[in-house]
């Protein structure tokens, strides 16, 4: 979905559907962190992880369903390497200057990406992908929470 | 995936603003995930608060886990409004590097006291 890297032995893939309601960020925070800390993936990168899909869901949310409740699709590749992510919802971003802070939630996820984040429009709606580095350094995130 | 007691434990501890006078300032402690929930709260609580124009008003940040733009937002609101008055000082402290980090990424580091 967001990229043509082809899977290796080890690799996951976490896909979720949201309601599409602000209330939802909190257990999508705790679903995510607790796979990554599953996948061994470090405190620093699930943090940033559970960040950028934060960013990435409320603007699909606010700009895409306009607080309308609708599906937002969430999908995390995990790589040997780095983790590639994916949000798509079922609306258009039409508003070309949103508020200051939600302007920053894209800068957010491109200052932490390793790669680049782009937004495309889709046949049902808008997607953003973006990539970021799956090892910071630092105990993993499973660890690091209890 | 339904999470477990242990995670409900720790996760879903609802966001907390304890407000603290001391003599030398007022000290606004954070405590969970400042993302839009807890911003809702915060810019209340700060609504409140800077209304009375403190002398000196320290934000704590040690206990907050995550940090989103929503929270970035509220704290820069906050700044800007003690920027803009003679009388008053604010002070955002204690920023975990994972939160600090998103200073970093919004371009805001220079509000953190560090």
């Amino acid at each position: 979905m967001s990229d043509a890297t082809p899977p290796e032995p080890g690799d996951a893939h976490l896909a979720l559907t949201l309601v599409g309601a602000l209330e939802g960020l909190a257990p999508m925070r705790r679903q995510v962190r607790a796979v990554l800390g599953a996948f061994d993936v470090g405190i620093d990168a699930a943090d940033d992880v559970v960040l950028v899909l934060n960013e990435l869901v409320t603007n699909a949310i606010e700009h895409g369903h306009r607080g309308a409740v609708a599906p937002v699709n969430v999908d995390v590749e995990i790589r040997s390497e780095d983790l590639g992510l994916t949000v798509g919802d079922h609306g258009t971003w039409l508003d070309p200057a949103p508020q200051e802070h939600r302007g920053r939630g894209l800068d957010i996820a491109r200052a932490l990406a390793s790669g680049p984040t782009e937004v495309h429009r889709t046949a049902v709606g808008t997607e953003v992908s973006t990539v970021l580095p799956r090892h910071r350094g630092g105990p993993s995130a499973e660890a690091g929470r209890r | 995936m339904a999470p477990g007691p242990d995670d409900d434990e720790v996760v879903d501890r609802p966001f907390e603003v304890e407000i603290v006078q001391t003599a030398r300032a007022v000290h606004v402690n954070l405590r969970g995930d400042l993302d839009d929930v807890g911003s809702a709260q915060l810019d209340v609580a700060l609504d409140a608060l800077l209304r009375s124009e403190p002398a000196r008003t320290v934000i704590e940040l040690k206990d907050v886990a995550t940090l989103t733009s929503s929270g970035i937002r509220t704290l820069v609101r906050a700044w800007n409004w003690a920027v803009d008055r003679d009388e008053t000082t604010l002070v955002i402290t204690g920023a975990s590097p994972s939160v600090r980090r998103i200073f970093e990424a919004c371009g805001l580091l220079g509000i953190l006291w560090e």
